[in-house]
């Protein structure tokens, strides 16, 4: 059936009611004026972080706009909005990819959203740009996305308009491991992996471009704009002479009634994202995802007790008779709210030059259902905060910094928690603000390293979905052991005003200054310019910088992706087995 | 501090929210009728109120013992009392004092000394600058004496006498010139009726307001007000609509008020947060205002203060409670006063003006409040910055409710769903939006007064403000008027065409419902956050773009046309007159093409329904005949906005289907909104912006069989009016109880046998602590009396049969 509605159910399986975990305390609030200066710090990435988006967004001006529209085609962002369904969320994947090179997107819009209410992965190119061609940025976005897509068991839809591999760029985008062949190993990986793989063509796709209508499971293709060939009419002349049109070489009645290339014959734009809807709803059938959805984390239940604890702490185990009240029905729209407003996220990070730490249990408290969490170790390497709670009903792993520095009894607290949410099935959430490891002998001496190296070994092997976000530093080993993008995080998104490097800009100041002499200042602002968010993004170490005030909607969004993938794929495939130990008390 | 909060609904769910915000663990205590109640979850924990019979208040929230019981298991430390029930008893503070429990009130001396009016008037009389009515007391009963005193207090002056009591014998002197002889009346009716002919004078207040003041007290002495709130729209002694800063006082008159009220606080040595009520009189309610009584807890209408000067009360109660110095000086309120808001507060009950105003009992279907800023209190953020006066600067709604969907209103409980209080710098903007926010409240399944408070707030006497008490009670007609004329039907009358539009556009979203109902049956998938359809970006700098939603309603359609038939009916709301409505009676075939530029041409014919025809004389079109309506076409655009569908805690374990769309019909913009229960009961409601319209939308079952009632009804010549009208019965021999309750009283002329005349009342019914009587609905003899006092009564039962009266005339 083809219906213009989403298929929004929300079955009563996938929401929780939150068992009523503590409230998450937080320190005192900051004074007025150093909120004020908070605000001001972040009003400033964040017109930053706009400004890039703006570019991004844009696209193609000028003339190859123009053009673009002049031969009736619809713009990239367009035909995403067109082929999902109405009023679904689009969660941009890597949208500020290509900024600092100048390439707005990437010359490619990726990301999720519904189709007929089924999450699906969509790679539209953006011929406005370079003619769609192939940058390294470009295969990297692209990979990367297909990355998502098999990970959480994604259908995807390949938009195709572009030109190819980018010939002057060719030696960094045509033979490695992870460059342009890599595609159509993913989309050959994928399809057997029973994720529908389905182009649209509604522009040229030559040479290697070629190959992705022809790797897909279904194709269609558009009269008169679309066109498939391994080599066109300028170099088919060269080779041999012939000379041929475009339209008579590729075009759609080719490929359609001749080479059986492309399945759907669209006479615009319109029929062939209609085609694209059409083909994923006829994909449903008994697929793998359809059958087997039925493993999704439960939330643990609290044991019931008739004897409350007199304690006067408002975070201390408090939850004894919450059964009592837990009502029977579970519903999405009444999950907890966080506490207070998201616009406080605005103002919660300390703005340069400040002495003050930022209050994760804040942050943790706007972000999760109810401001509620259920801590773990609260007294034991209090660096980390580890915790369950609740996030838009699911019941998540929440590891944060809840000071920037990682000790020896934080480490073996983070990776033991890390353990065992893993062994539950816990999804993993890693809020990063962390300059790194402690030095000095007293440390070497405790085993830090050793310590340190339990936590990574923890993140790397934990197989439940990991969501990584970047509050604000992100310094040295400390991105490694909370999760940072070579862990393989299923989502990692960035704060505008946060910032990754090797170590911090004070610490690398003095490093440089030693080792640069009268290069120094140079190597110190590139340095500088090295660690923002936005060029983290831009080199696609991230998924993408968000609002703060949507933290909590991006990171449910991205969840509920992960997960699809955790309840498609009982075994996981990263050659990971599941140990046959139970966590071990570190 | 363990925090157990003795009372349900709204009131529990806002302590609730404060102690949240302040880390204090809260317990709620409940009923069996509230195990699922919004309030049991806004607590940390919860416990039963063990033991108790049944759900009704006395054996519940009234009962002291097995609250104490809920207080020993959960380990309280502190008991927050709400309003009504327990909140000013002082057997219940003193219960607590003995078990160690702190009380969060005033203390029992004073619970006890505002709890009894002459003692409270007695002791404001010893204290210094509280206004009293003026009056004589004396002994000396000479003529001159009391025409002198009489002079003195100004007149009109009241005349009762000593002994008296119930209004007997009281007389009112309007100047010097009628006193005397209106002074003799008084003395030989007082000397008749009490053999004592002494009398007493007092200052007579003809048309007066209800201005009140609140205070807050701590333990160290220290007690501020924090200005007043006008409660003066009130039905029957019920407040409607109260507001603050009061309508046309000056600030140094209000500042005079506040000052009264402390002075009465600090005479019964007061703590905590109280009200201390004045009557003013409405022509000069500045400099003339006497103290009438002194709430001694939180009041209902205490959100007024809190959305005006930005502070939260129940975090000081908390804080007076907890041995804490009042963190503000009269200054910092008189500061804060300075810049205030405006408030105003709406009470939403479940009752039907249109009969009445009964309680009307029963499950929520679905309720939607404004803006979705349910239970938004103040922040943590908003509240514990350097001040604790800290206003919201912008015009903003504040919905304070104790139901949600799914929820049941019982006989058992007061009926009021909520409160919205809306807050704006101006008068005339928070009037304004307190107007917006009540027509973007919605409810399904029961009556309730948003209507007649929406017609309220835009009576040009409230909206100049400053009215009296009595001011309503001369209006009820013209204000349920008002509440009538509603925008659709002014649609209709004037524009045929229009509420055609309207009409397609209820069919579509209608057939969509259906659409969407096949979709979930296919799939069982379920996304979490990708269901809420809001369009969600990461960046503003790529927004969603208009979407066009094609209209579709088969699998293979592609160049063909699809027919949708709807019916869309207006079912008249209970207790309208038959007389009206039905202009939207219609039967609706939508052509659906779907067109390659992927908008939907669709071409729509609206036809009078069956029923349409019989009944609409005020139908602009009746009469017309089916012929005289050409076949409008026109492009209609639905863009979803929202589209989910939810399990409702009910126990009827109901789902709802809840739909909104922005549609565009003929490029003119409407918004849509469908909700569908899964007992086939669903309305949408469509119009432009505030102004909509409701309808239900029946499925073809439904419409026959409605069609076969009205049939029937109309050929035996019976009324159709009869849904929860008085006798709740067709045959006007039966009366019938209109609701549920318990029989209070039975009257003496209510026997076997006893002829009675029409109107005359047979059987009282207690319901939602009030009386309602049942009064026979034509002369007759009664037949039988099928109850007795005590007896529990279901909504529509019968309790009395009548014979008809012509047996009885016969045999005379």
């Amino acid at each position: 059936l083809w219906f213009p509605c989403a298929a929004l159910s929300s079955s009563s399986s996938s929401s929780s009611s939150s068992p009523h975990f503590a409230l998450l305390p937080s320190a005192p609030l900051p004074s007025r004026d150093a909120l004020k200066a908070n605000g001001e710090h972040m009003q400033t990435c964040m017109q930053d972080f706009l400004q890039a988006a703006n570019f991004a967004a844009k696209g193609g001006t000028g003339k190859y706009y123009d053009k673009h529209i002049a031969r009736a085609k619809l713009t990239a962002r367009d035909r995403v909005a067109r082929l999902l369904d109405p009023g679904s969320p689009f969660l941009e994947i890597g949208m500020l990819a290509g900024h600092h090179e100048g390439i707005p997107s990437a010359a490619l819009v990726t990301g999720l959203g519904l189709v007929h209410g089924r999450l699906t992965a969509v790679v539209a190119n953006d011929a406005t740009v370079k003619g769609g061609t192939y940058h390294p940025i470009t295969c990297k976005k692209q990979v990367r996305m297909q990355t998502i897509a098999e990970k959480c068991r994604l259908p995807c839809v390949y938009i195709v308009d572009s030109g190819g591999a980018n010939l002057p760029k060719q030696h960094e985008v045509f033979p490695d491991r992870e460059h342009f062949g890599r595609i159509f190993y993913n989309m050959a990986r994928m399809s057997a992996l029973g994720l529908p793989q389905i182009a649209l063509v509604v522009g040229s796709c030559t040479a290697g471009g070629a190959y992705v209508p022809a790797m897909a499971d279904e194709a269609c293709i558009v009269k008169g704009n679309g066109a498939i060939y391994l080599a066109g009419p300028p170099l088919v002349k060269a080779a041999t002479g012939e000379e041929v049109t475009s339209e008579q070489l590729g075009g759609a009645d080719v490929h359609c009634a001749s080479s059986g290339l492309t399945d759907g014959y669209a006479r615009d734009e319109l029929a062939a994202l209609r085609f694209g809807r059409r083909a994923l709803a006829a994909s449903h059938g008994t697929s793998h995802e359809m059958t087997a959805q039925t493993s999704s984390p439960k939330p643990h239940s609290t044991p019931s007790s008739t004897q409350l604890d007199g304690g006067e702490s408002a975070y201390d185990l408090f939850d004894v008779d919450a059964e009592d009240v837990t009502p029977h029905h579970n519903l999405n729209s009444d999950v907890e709210p966080p506490l207070g407003s998201p616009d406080e996220l605005l103002e919660c990070i300390p703005a340069p030059g400040s002495t003050a730490q930022l209050d994760m249990r804040f942050i943790a408290s706007r972000i999760f259902d109810g401001g509620r969490m259920h801590e773990y170790k609260p007294r034991y390497g209090t660096s980390m905060l580890c915790g369950y709670a609740h996030l838009n009903g699911d019941l998540v792993g929440v590891v944060g910094n809840a000071s920037p520095v990682l000790f020896e009894a934080s480490a073996k607290k983070g990776a033991s928690f890390i353990q065992l949410c893993d062994q539950r099935g816990i999804p993993l959430i890693f809020l990063q603000d962390v300059t790194g490891f402690m030095v000095g002998s007293k440390h070497e001496a405790n085993g830090l390293a050793k310590d340190g190296a339990c936590m990574v070994r923890a993140v790397s092997c934990a197989t439940v979905p990991k969501l990584t976000l970047f509050v604000n530093r992100s310094y040295g080993a400390g991105n490694y052991g909370m999760c940072g993008r070579a862990y393989e995080p299923h989502f990692a998104f960035s704060w505008p005003n946060s910032r990754i490097a090797v170590m911090g800009g004070e610490q690398a100041k003095s490093v440089l200054e030693q080792l640069g002499g009268s290069n120094a200042e140079r190597l110190v602002d590139e340095f500088d310019a090295h660690s923002t968010a936005l060029f983290a993004s831009s080199n696609l170490w991230d998924d993408g910088v968000i609002d703060p005030r949507d933290t909590r909607r991006v990171l449910s969004l991205a969840l509920q992706a992960a997960l699809n993938g955790t309840r498609v794929s009982a075994a996981h495939t990263s050659g990971v087995t599941r140990s046959k130990f139970g966590p071990f008390r570190l | 501090m363990r925090l157990l909060v003795a009372n349900r609904g709204e009131i529990a769910r806002r302590v609730a929210h404060t102690a949240r915000l302040l880390g204090i663990p809260t317990i709620a205590v409940y009923s069996e009728a509230d195990a699922h109640a919004p309030h049991v979850r806004a607590c940390t924990h919860a416990q039963p109120l063990l033991g108790a019979a049944s759900s009704a208040p006395q054996e519940t929230y009234l009962n002291i013992p097995r609250l104490l019981g809920a207080i020993e298991r959960s380990n309280a430390t502190h008991v927050h009392p709400g309003y009504g029930f327990l909140s000013e008893s002082a057997s219940f503070a003193t219960a607590l004092e003995r078990s160690g429990v702190t009380f969060v009130g005033p203390p029992v001396a004073a619970l006890e000394a505002m709890g009894d009016k002459s003692s409270s008037k007695r002791i404001m009389e010893a204290a210094q600058g509280v206004p009293l009515v003026p009056g004589y007391h004396g002994k000396d009963q000479n003529d001159d004496t009391l025409l002198a005193a009489a002079t003195e207090m100004g007149f009109p002056v009241m005349i009762k006498p000593s002994m008296g009591g119930g209004g007997k014998g009281m007389k009112i002197s309007q100047s010097r010139d009628d006193f005397l002889q209106q002074l003799t009346t008084a003395r030989r009716e007082a000397a008749s009726a009490f053999n004592d002919d002494r009398v007493l004078l007092e200052r007579y207040v003809p048309r007066s307001r209800h201005v009140e003041v609140q205070v807050m007290c701590d333990t160290h002495g220290n007690a501020v007000h924090l200005y007043e709130r006008d409660c003066s729209v009130q039905r029957r002694h019920q407040k409607l609509l109260e507001e603050s800063p009061a309508p046309g006082l000056t600030e140094a008159q209000r500042r005079r008020y506040g000052e009264a009220a402390v002075a009465a606080a600090k005479a019964v040595g007061y703590v905590g947060a109280g009200t201390v009520e004045f009557i003013a009189d409405a022509d000069d309610p500045g400099d003339t205002f006497y103290f009438c009584e002194m709430n001694t807890r939180l009041q209902v209408e205490h959100p007024v203060t809190e959305c005006a000067l930005g502070v939260d009360l129940v975090e000081w109660q908390l804080r007076v409670a907890r041995g804490e110095v009042l963190g503000f000086g009269q200054e910092e309120v008189d500061c804060a006063a300075r810049n205030s808001m405006h408030a105003i507060e709406a009470r939403l009950y479940a009752e039907n003006p249109s009969n009445n105003f009964l309680p009307s009992t029963g499950p929520i279907w679905y309720v939607r409040w404004p803006k979705a800023r349910e239970g938004r209190v103040l922040t943590r953020f908003e509240t514990m910055k350097d001040s604790p006066f800290n206003p919201v600067r912008t015009p903003y709604v504040r919905v304070d409710v104790g139901y949600e969907a799914g929820g049941e209103v019982s006989a058992n409980y007061d009926p009021m769903l909520g409160k919205l209080i809306a807050s704006a710098p101006t008068r005339d903007e928070a009037v304004r939006l307190l107007h917006d926010a009540l027509a973007e409240t919605r409810f399904m399944g029961l009556s309730t007064n948003v209507d007649f408070l929406k017609a309220c707030a835009i009576h040009p006497d409230f909206v100049k403000g400053g009215v009296d008490t009595a001011w309503m009670e001369g209006r009820l007609d013209a204000i349920m008027d008002s509440a009538q004329d509603r925008w659709w039907q002014r649609v209709a009358a004037s524009s045929p065409d229009e509420a055609d539009r309207i009409a397609a556009v209820a069919a579509l979203i209608a057939a969509r419902r259906w659409d969407v109902s096949a979709e979930h049956a296919a799939s069982g998938a379920s996304l979490g956050a990708w269901m809420g359809a809001d369009g969600f970006r990461i960046s503003e700098a790529t927004p969603m773009p208009d979407e066009v939603v094609e209209i579709v309603a088969g699998e293979g359609v592609e160049d063909g046309c699809t027919k949708i038939r709807a019916r869309v009916r207006r079912r008249r709301a209970s207790g309208e007159s038959s007389g009206k409505a039905g202009a939207l009676d219609l039967e609706v075939v939508v052509e659906v093409h779907d067109g390659s530029d992927g908008d939907s041409a669709v071409a729509y014919r609206a036809v009078p329904g069956a029923a349409g025809n019989a009944q609409g004389a005020d139908d602009p079109r009746a009469g017309d005949g089916v012929s005289s309506y050409p076949t409008r076409t026109g492009s209609v655009r639905l863009i979803s906005l929202e589209n989910r569908r939810v399990q409702v805690a009910s126990p009827h374990g109901e789902t709802i289907e809840k739909m909104s769309s922005r549609a565009y019909v003929d490029g003119k913009p409407l918004d849509a909104e469908l909700v569908v229960a899964n007992r086939g009961i669903a309305n949408a409601w469509v119009g432009e912006g505030t102004a909509t319209m409701d309808l239900r939308i029946l499925s073809e079952e439904e419409a026959s069989a409605e069609d076969a009632t009205a049939d029937l009804e109309a050929s035996s010549g019976k009324s159709a009016a009869g849904v929860g009208g008085l006798g709740a019965s067709a045959d006007p021999s039966k009366v019938a109880s209109p609701l549920f309750g318990q029989v209070a009283r039975i009257s003496a002329s209510c026997i076997r046998g006893q002829a009675v005349k029409r109107g005359e009342p047979l059987v009282w019914v207690t319901s939602m602590k009030l009386e309602h009587e049942l009064a026979a609905r034509r002369d007759g003899v009664v037949a039988d009396v099928l109850v007795e006092v005590g007896e529990q009564v279901k909504e529509g039962q019968v309790v009395v049969t009548l014979d008809r009266w012509e047996k009885v005339t016969d045999s005379d």
